[in-house]
């Protein structure tokens, strides 16, 4: 009776799980898993990319990106000899979008003595980030939490530290903005975004009422939100939606009525796989993104031709996004930091001891990183300089190359 | 007045589905009695499969129907396999089996989807209209219409027929329903396909206007549950009317509050707060209330197991490399917050669904204690888990007047609304720079979890021994005896002159106590105090680990804190590539198994084992001073 049972309910899930697994999506047949080149024989050196690949807190597939793109960097340089004989090695660790499984993959970088960390996290500033800086390890996470941005002796923030502030400077000179409505998420990070925003606001001395509209986590039906948001008509929205919350937004946005080339976005979400690609032109075209990045459309740049190669060859995808070339990017700057330190001193003290001095080193399809760059306010920045790019007619434009926010302000 | 009228309507739209969740609860309540917490993420199985299958070139008919009938054709297996054998199950088992399955399923969903970026296309017009001077989508209006409809004919369906008169009889008394003819079995068959079926279809209709993320839709429940307990489990029409004001009345906080999580906590603090004012039950059924309890068995003997536990964790964090210490120390927090459970679920069968909140207001005090008021280590931790008893005894105050599954219900509210207003309230968590918790010392010598792993681990032990042998104390005391009193029948404990109201305040305060010595060992460990480690959906995971360990023994703790998110366990699979992303799903998978096979959890299933082979060996040696056999004679 007991093994009847046993099977039963095991035939169930059984069942379940199969039934499911037929009607789950497909990758493009032209997909590959990067990672696979093995590199010289050397003592590796270990990155640890810890993403919220998986789990439930998980907000958008896109940040898987990151991994990808570190792992076709991790191939590339394999391919090409390693750095000084010693391949790189990317241990993988999904930290689930979850706080236990964040502090796990911590400790598991601190026990496997891993130069750096990588990838994206969401939980990070409170669940990771403090087991890895009492270790000594740096974090390049980026600045998704506070602590990333504020913590200048853990966390080395490579890019996107000054997306806001862009998109404030952008929106004062160039659309002569009154009003402007901050579309965020109700969290620790959502809060962040208003604050940075006003602050930005002000130090630029624009005369810009600031509104918020918080999404909470667990709101299904955008729409009330989104209907308070335009409710007051502001000159401009800005938002942090990403993945499938952009496309439920955006859609939401043009619902209303609102003019695209209105809203103002992070570089991550200027996505051709989990945006562009998804939703009609009505709702993309004209759309505003801050991008720390060169433009992923521009092949006339040496780097970005590299990469796109690169990611064709290793990982059989375009790579026409911010994460996958900030993931590709960072490893790139990293093994050149390391040729720079020479490869045999090459561990998570002296990078961290790199970084804290870094002065104008060149970094990998972008503007190079200064520690001089740092402020009062995110002192782990090492990178503020960035471009706004607009998407129009199925493809990104540069509608302000490289500038530093910071520089304006008073 | 244009935006009350335009921000109203607007919320219809959720308002509808959280009814069409609902009425499948009450359909499920009515024909098993149980409780499903599932039904969310059966909704967002069946969003996220039509989105991904239209995306795929699925006629959108086609899709829609498959869902729901796939979803029907689940629910009735699921009855049929899991919770048919349960029907003389402890109440318990029957909520956690269905909290097994909306993990069950939110891990499929994720291991199968991911996080898909699809749009699903619409059921429904989606053309904007002008009424009452208000420009909005007729989708609203579409859905509102179907939500009506629908439960316009089942109202009639279990009004006028022989079916919905035999569901009513069974709801009433199950057993005089039999005696009638009608089969308790098939009864409660039907109205699981029925419920899931209605699920799919809110997940279905749904799906064109919100993020298809399995997290956000399985949370759906909480505001369904909420309106299906207005409606006394019972009621469509009440039902349906309190869920789409629900959602109404969420849309027109969005507008005119500022307060972040006021939307979402407010309309359901409301509604349990009147729910207990009024005490008003879910209506007992004739027969489940005489099912047994969970064993909770005597411990006569606990220095040698205690003092094997403590061997082998010290072993453990002795030989074994940090990332394994770092899980040991993870199980042992979790084994303190286990047995918080163990105290006010276990042993006065008390369901909370809020322990993680304790565990979380402690934390965020130990950090005000540690770093503004300069409070040294380990103190804060003791201040902090006192100062949160009263937190304990005030939310225990609704125990005093609804219990079991309305209590589950009010319990989960009291976590949405700590979660919404204590720790989204950025004055007092510190919001985006979130609060810090100093590094530990120790007479001079650093505790720190992380650059020395050991001796962390070493203090996490002790406390843990302590917090072991408390429970394990009370359990044979004269506290524990009233506490079992209590949960066996509170008439009879209350005849014997045993103060039921005491005695409940007692086990909410004490586990309180315990869940704030677990929340602030937890911030020593990490360092700074995440309030994402405290939300309602914590809560709900740490009973479902604690149930599959035995939620009525203190040694069901230790088993649960093993199993737990970042434990020993964890780590271990972790290590494995490919077995970790399938955690969520085995556990869910493991909660229903579990209830099936030993609803009384692991320890005591492995009591039991350990008890059967002692017998066996006393039997195999002959007793010294026995009769002679007649062989020996």
């Amino acid at each position: 009776m007991l093994i009847n049972r046993m099977t039963g309910v095991a035939a169930a899930a059984l069942a379940l799980t199969m039934g499911l697994a037929g009607c789950g999506s497909s990758d493009a047949d032209t997909q590959k898993d990067p990672g696979s080149v093995s590199g010289p024989k050397g003592d590796p050196i270990v990155f640890y990319d810890i993403t919220d690949a998986t789990g439930l807190g998980a907000v958008s597939a896109a940040i898987s990106q990151f991994t990808v793109g570190e792992l076709a960097a991790q191939d590339y340089i394999n391919e090409n000899g390693g750095v000084g004989g010693r391949p790189i090695k990317i241990v993988k660790c999904d930290s689930k979008a979850d706080p236990a499984a964040t502090t796990a993959c911590a400790q598991a970088a601190v026990n496997d003595k891993a130069v750096a960390k990588l990838g994206l996290s969401v939980a990070w500033g409170e669940n990771g980030f403090p087991v890895i800086k009492r270790a000594g390890i740096p974090s390049l996470n980026p600045p998704v939490n506070p602590q990333d941005l504020q913590d200048g002796e853990g966390s080395f923030v490579t890019g996107g530290s000054s997306e806001y502030e862009a998109q404030v400077q952008y929106i004062g000179e160039e659309l002569d903005a009154r009003s402007l409505v901050v579309f965020t998420d109700e969290n620790p990070s959502g809060q962040d975004h208003v604050t940075r925003v006003k602050a930005a606001v002000k130090n630029y001395g624009f005369d810009i009422d600031v509104q918020a509209v918080y999404l909470p986590a667990g709101t299904a039906d955008p729409t009330p939100f989104v209907a308070k948001a335009v409710s007051s008509d502001p000159d401009a929205i800005m938002t942090n939606q990403s993945g499938a919350q952009a496309v439920s937004a955006y859609s939401a946005f043009a619902q209303q009525g609102y003019p695209a080339e209105q809203i103002f976005n992070q570089g991550g979400a200027a996505d051709y796989e989990s945006f562009f690609d998804k939703v009609d032109g009505s709702v993309s075209d004209g759309t505003m993104f801050a991008y720390a990045y060169e433009n992923p459309d521009n092949t006339e740049n040496a780097d970005v031709k590299l990469y796109r190669d690169a990611m064709e060859k290793y990982a059989g995808r375009e790579g026409k996004s911010e994460f996958y070339q900030w993931g590709f990017a960072n490893v790139m700057t990293l093994a050149d930091i390391a040729e720079e330190i020479g490869a045999d001193k090459f561990d998570a003290a002296s990078l961290k001891e790199f970084l804290t001095d870094v002065e104008d080193f060149p970094m990998f399809m972008a503007q190079p990183l200064s520690r001089s760059l740092s402020t009062k306010t995110a002192p782990a920045q090492l990178r503020p300089q960035i471009q706004i790019l607009q998407y129009k007619d199925g493809k990104l434009e540069t509608v302000r190359g490289w500038f530093n926010p910071y520089e304006a302000m008073k | 007045m244009n935006d009350v009228i335009l921000f109203a309507i607007l919320g219809v739209g959720a308002g509808a589905v959280y009814a069409l969740l609902a009425l499948g609860i009450v359909l499920i309540q009515k024909g098993t009695g149980a409780v499903n917490f599932s039904q969310g993420a059966i909704a967002g199985c069946a969003a996220i499969y039509f989105g991904v299958a239209t995306s795929e070139g699925t006629p959108p008919l086609t899709a829609a129907l498959t869902a729901i009938v796939v979803a029907g054709l689940g629910g009735l297996v699921f009855y049929v396999l899991v919770m048919r054998p349960l029907r003389q199950a402890p109440l318990l088992a029957r909520i956690v089996t269905t909290l097994g399955l909306m993990l069950l399923l939110q891990g499929l969903a994720t291991q199968v989807w991911q996080v898909p970026t699809v749009i699903a296309p619409a059921i429904f017009p989606t053309d904007s209209i002008e009424l009452f001077g208000v420009m909005f989508g007729i989708d609203r209006l579409y859905l509102l219409a179907t939500t009506v409809a629908l439960t316009v004919l089942l109202w009639a369906v279990y009004r006028f027929t022989g079916f919905g008169r035999a569901t009513r009889a069974a709801a009433e008394n199950e057993r005089g329903a039999a005696l009638l003819g009608y089969s308790p079995d098939v009864i409660g068959a039907v109205n699981w396909m029925l419920g899931s079926m209605l699920a799919a279809l809110a997940g279905v209709l749904f799906a064109p206007i919100t993020a298809l993320n399995i997290a956000t839709l399985s949370l759906l429940v909480v505001p369904a549950l909420a309106a299906a307990l207005v409606g006394g489990f019972n009621s469509f029409g009440i039902t349906t009317a309190v869920a789409v004001g629900i959602g109404m009345a969420q849309s027109l906080l969005t507008r005119f509050v500022t307060q972040p999580g006021i939307n979402d906590a407010l309309p359901f603090v409301i509604i349990v707060v009147l729910m207990i004012a009024s005490g008003r039950l879910i209506p007992i059924r004739g027969s489940r209330e005489v099912s047994r309890l969970p064993l909770a068995p005597a411990v006569t003997r606990r220095a040698v197991p205690l003092t094997a536990f403590a061997i082998t964790v010290v072993l453990g964090l002795v030989l074994l490399n940090d990332t394994y210490r770092g899980g040991i120390t993870t199980t042992l927090v979790m084994i303190i917050l286990a047995l918080s459970v163990v105290v006010v679920t276990g042993f006065v069968g008390q369901i909370s669904l809020m322990q993680m909140a304790f565990a979380g207001i402690a934390a965020f005090i130990l950090s005000k204690l540690a770093v503004e008021a300069g409070v040294p280590f380990p103190l804060p931790i003791l201040l902090a888990a006192i100062i949160v008893v009263p937190f304990g005894m005030v939310l225990g105050l609704p125990a005093l007047r609804v219990r079991g599954i309305s209590l589950a219900v009010v319990t989960l509210g009291a976590a949405v609304a700590i979660s919404s207003f204590v720790f989204g309230n950025v004055e007092w968590t510190g919001g985006a720079d979130g609060s810090h918790v100093p590094s530990p010392e120790l007479f001079g010598w650093s505790m720190d979890a992380v650059t020395h792993p050991v001796r962390f681990g070493l203090f996490a032990l002790v406390v843990t021994l302590a917090c072991l042998a408390g429970v394990l104390n009370i359990r044979m005391s004269a506290i524990g005896r009233r506490m079992l009193a209590v949960r066996s029948n509170e008439r009879a404990a209350s005849a014997s002159g045993i103060s039921v109201s005491r005695t409940k305040l007692q086990a909410f305060a004490l586990s309180a106590f315990i869940a704030g010595v677990g929340g602030g060992v937890l911030g020593y460990q990490l360092g700074a105090v995440a309030f994402t480690r405290f939300v309602p959906i914590a809560s709900i995971s740490l009973l479902a680990v604690v149930y599959i360990g035995g939620v009525a023994s203190a040694y069901g703790a230790v088993v649960a804190g093993v199993i737990a998110n970042g434990g020993v366990v964890y780590v271990l699979l972790n290590s494995v590539e490919g077995i970790s992303a399938w955690w969520i799903m085995l556990s869910g998978a493991l909660l229903i198994f579990n209830a099936v096979i030993q609803p009384d959890g692991i320890s005591v299933a492995l009591g039991q084992q350990r008890d059967l082979i002692r017998s066996k060996l006393r039997r195999s040696v002959p007793p010294q001073r026995s009769a002679p056999s007649p062989t020996h004679a």
